[in-house]
Formats: C-alpha cells, sequence, structure tokens
C-alpha cells in the first residue's frame, strides 16, 4: 500500500517542479508560482490515480480532462485568492500533462512516412502518425475544455478575480 | 573513441565555442569596461605610476 | 478628452493584451469592461495579426499585434488595471500612465527562468521513468539549449530557427546517454530533453478560443505552436541523424 502512495506523492511534487520552472518561461507573477505548483501537483497526482493500470486504469484523455476539471476548480478559488486570472493560475498547472511526446512523435511519424516508402513500413508508420496524432489532440482538447468549464461556469468569480 | 562519440564531441563543442564566444564579445564590449579596469595586461604611461591626486592634467608636452 | 482618444487607446490594451497571451474571450471582456467604464461604444475585432476598434461614429482604428511572447505577468496586471478603471480607482489619465509602465515590464531573470526550466525539464524526466542519470542529462541539455534560446531570441533571430536549432543541440548533448552509455534509459532522455521548447500555453490558448468561437485566432495560435513542434522534431531528428542513432 505504501509504495503507492510514495509513488503518487512523488509524481506530484515532480509535476509541481515542471509546472513552476515551465510556467516561469511564460513570465508568470511570482505570487502565483506557489499556488501553480500545488494545483499541478494535485492534478498530476490525480490523473496518476485515474490512469495508472494498476489504479483505477482509465483512459488517458477521460483522466487528463476529470484532472484538468479539478484544476480549474481550484484555479478558480485560488486566482480569487492571488488576484491573477483565473488562466494565469491553471494553464501553468496543466503544462505537466501536455502530451508533448506524442506531439513530436506525430510529427517524427510524419517524416518517417515521407522517407521509408515499402507499403508494410510505411503503414506502420502512417498507424503511428494517427495513434500519437489523434492521442495528442484529443488530450488537449480534453484537458482544456475540461479547465474552462470551471471557468464559464463559474463565470462571475473567474473573470473578477484581478478586481482589487 | 569511436566515430559518434567523436560527431559528439564536435556538436557539443560547437556549442560551447558559441558560449564562449558571446561571453568574450560581451565582455570585450562592456560599455562599463574602462571603468572596471578589465584588462589583466596593458601599457600605461609613467605618469600614471607618478600620479598624485591634484596634480595638473598638462598632456599638451609638444 | 476625445472618443477617438479613447478608441485608440483600448486599440493599444487590446493589441498588448492578446499578444502577451491572453485568450480572446478575456481581451473582448477587458475591453468592453474600458469601454463601458469610459462610457464609449467602441467594438473590438481580433484578428491573429490586428485588432480593429469600431467607434460609435464609424472610426476605425486599427493597430498592429503585440508580440511579447507568452507573459502571465503583463496579462495579470492589464487586467487589474481595466477594473481599477471600472471601480473607478483611477482616471482615464493614470490609467494611460499605468499602461505605459505595464508595457515597459522587464521580463523575469533570465537565469531565474534558466534555473527554473532546467529542474523543471529534469523533473519531467523524471515522470517519464527517467533514472538519476538521464535527470542530470537532461537537466543540462535543457540549460545548454534554453541559453542558446535565449541569446538567439535577444539577438532578434527567428522563433522556429530558434526553436529548431536549441532542440538540435539539446537532443544531440542528452544523446550522450546512447554514446557513451550512461545511465539504464538513454531513450528518455532524448525525448524529453526538447521538451522544454513544446509551446504549451500556445496550445491550450487555441483551444480556449475554439471554446469562445474565435476560430480565425484558434487557426493561427494552433498553426503557430504545430509549426514549432514541427521544427523541434527537426532539430531533435537532425542531431540523432547526424549521430546515426535511430530516433524511435
Amino acid at each position: 500500500m505504501y509504495p503507492v502512495i510514495l509513488e503518487i506523492l512523488k509524481d506530484g511534487l515532480l509535476a509541481a517542479v515542471a509546472a513552476i520552472g515551465f510556467s516561469s518561461i511564460s513570465n508568470t507573477p511570482r505570487r502565483a508560482y506557489l499556488w501553480c505548483g500545488l494545483l499541478a501537483a494535485l492534478g498530476h497526482a490525480l490523473r496518476y490515480i485515474l490512469i495508472s493500470p494498476h489504479l483505477l486504469g482509465i483512459h488517458i484523455i477521460a483522466g487528463s480532462t476529470a484532472a484538468a476539471f479539478v484544476i480549474g476548480l481550484l484555479g478558480v478559488v485560488f486566482a480569487r485568492k492571488i488576484h491573477c486570472p483565473a488562466e494565469v493560475c491553471f494553464f501553468p498547472a496543466l503544462l505537466p500533462m501536455i502530451p508533448g511526446i506524442y506531439a513530436y512523435r506525430t510529427v517524427e511519424a510524419l517524416v518517417a512516412c515521407l522517407v521509408y516508402t515499402g507499403e508494410a513500413v510505411f503503414n506502420h508508420y502512417l498507424y503511428l502518425l494517427a495513434y500519437n496524432g489523434f492521442t495528442c489532440t484529443f488530450i488537449i482538447a480534453g484537458m482544456v475544455i475540461g479547465a474552462n468549464i470551471p471557468v464559464f461556469v463559474l463565470n462571475k468569480l473567474s473573470f473578477q478575480a484581478t478586481r482589487a | 573513441m569511436n566515430e559518434q562519440m567523436i560527431r559528439w564531441c564536435a556538436i557539443v563543442g560547437i556549442l560551447l565555442c558559441i558560449f564562449i564566444t558571446r561571453c568574450l564579445v560581451w565582455y570585450f564590449s562592456h560599455p562599463n569596461r574602462k571603468a572596471r579596469h578589465s584588462h589583466l595586461i596593458e601599457i600605461g604611461k609613467e605618469r600614471e605610476i607618478f600620479f598624485v591626486p591634484g596634480d595638473e592634467e598638462d598632456d599638451d608636452d609638444f | 478628452m476625445t472618443s477617438e482618444e479613447y478608441g485608440t487607446f483600448i486599440a493599444d490594451y487590446a493589441s498588448l493584451l492578446w499578444g502577451c497571451g491572453a485568450t480572446c474571450i478575456r481581451t473582448e471582456k477587458n475591453v468592453a469592461r474600458i469601454s463601458a467604464a469610459l462610457g464609449i461604444d467602441a467594438t473590438v475585432e481580433i484578428m491573429p495579426r490586428h485588432v480593429h476598434v469600431i467607434l460609435g461614429d464609424g472610426t476605425v482604428i486599427v493597430r498592429k499585434m503585440t508580440h511579447t511572447g507568452i507573459n502571465f505577468d503583463i496579462n495579470t496586471r492589464l487586467s487589474r488595471l481595466s477594473w481599477d478603471l471600472a471601480d473607478s480607482k483611477i482616471s482615464f489619465e493614470e490609467m494611460r500612465r499605468r499602461f505605459a509602465e505595464i508595457a515597459g515590464t522587464p521580463p523575469t531573470n533570465r537565469w531565474e527562468v534558466l534555473g527554473l526550466t532546467s529542474a523543471a525539464n529534469a523533473a519531467f524526466c523524471a515522470i517519464f521513468g527517467g533514472d538519476i542519470m538521464a535527470m542530470a542529462l537532461v537537466m543540462i541539455a535543457t540549460a545548454l539549449g534554453f541559453r542558446l534560446k535565449q541569446i538567439m531570441l535577444s539577438a532578434g533571430r527567428d522563433a522556429r530557427l530558434t526553436c529548431l536549432c536549441a532542440a538540435f543541440f539539446s537532443a544531440t548533448f542528452s544523446a550522450a546517454g546512447y554514446i557513451f552509455g550512461l545511465g539504464a534509459t538513454p531513450e528518455i532522455a532524448v525525448g524529453t530533453s526538447v521538451l522544454y521548447l513544446i509551446p504549451g500555453v500556445p496550445y491550450i490558448n487555441s483551444v480556449s478560443d475554439i471554446i469562445g468561437r474565435h476560430y480565425l485566432c484558434a487557426m493561427s495560435r494552433f498553426l503557430d505552436a504545430l509549426i514549432l513542434t514541427c521544427c523541434l522534431s527537426a532539430g531533435l531528428a537532425s542531431g540523432l541523424c547526424i549521430l546515426g542513432l535511430k530516433w524511435f
């Protein structure tokens, strides 16, 4: 039992570091770092629980959407606290969940399709292209829709976050 | 050392060269260079040694 | 103060807000808030490269989009500014002064960003199951690549070329795991070493714009991000090709 909890904690911690680092590229205000990290840790740990085959084993797209929904919900609440727009609060937290590996594997498969013309090999790479491309697109779409639902449902709260 | 290693070293070497060149360029083109007295070796004048604050500046010795 | 001056300010405001990576919905809402507070009738039309402000009397003011790169700090402060005006805490003159101040905000300290990004990518590597050696390689590869990116961008080089070069050098450096036999997970090191270049925020923004039915801006942001991803893949692939490694 304990190793699993330890794994979840480790996943959350690493995601927090990743979120803070990647958000710093986008000039996030310093006071938001801590909250972005916290959101990312919660969201990523939740996603880990949802999609790990030995835990709940939900599909990665559904798992990411659900985790992003929780991030969005907490993001709207935290945004009010630190007087930042909601997206400043939860975009960095979503960054560790961006399926970067799928994204560039898609492009690589495309390149491979152009290089290898033999039917069997070509089909294999075409399969990889479609598989990675679909997965990547729908993870991002699911994530953003999941995270944006709370923003629109709690419209009043989320667009007044910067009001002093 | 095989060919792959040589290629790797060459590419990483290029990158390090870029950084080092940039450091040098930055160092030598910095506007405050004179003020910081950054030259390790430079040709000076005698009067810089014998100069006492308050001395007159008489550079027109021609 | 004429309505044209108000309109010009709104156009500058919308241009900077969109350019620093705010979603179209936020841009529209903030502009509506400002024009309501100023008591003018202004419609804003957001195009990927220009913003048009159309005033009630038919005057059209066009501004080019300011491209500051994604900057959440400016986004936050501009949103705050619009609320301050709406709650009549500040006058229009004061707002104009503060706007100029915000537009001139320097970006986050580059060494801080460099350090945090390197640590972040190393953490990412660990999430994907890389061992300590892979993490160390990724950290150094990210630091080198990111520094190169900073240098090239500050020298005014094209963002796509920058992305390609940074990916090339990062991928090559992290391939040391294969070449010198370091660590047990060299493939994870190579795979994660370029992830710091993935334009995550534009991807997220483009879907946000789709939700807001701003399809043109969504498409533009998506294509920008996609092209950067293509460039980084090209950099990665060419690096591994030169080293004679198979990339997957």
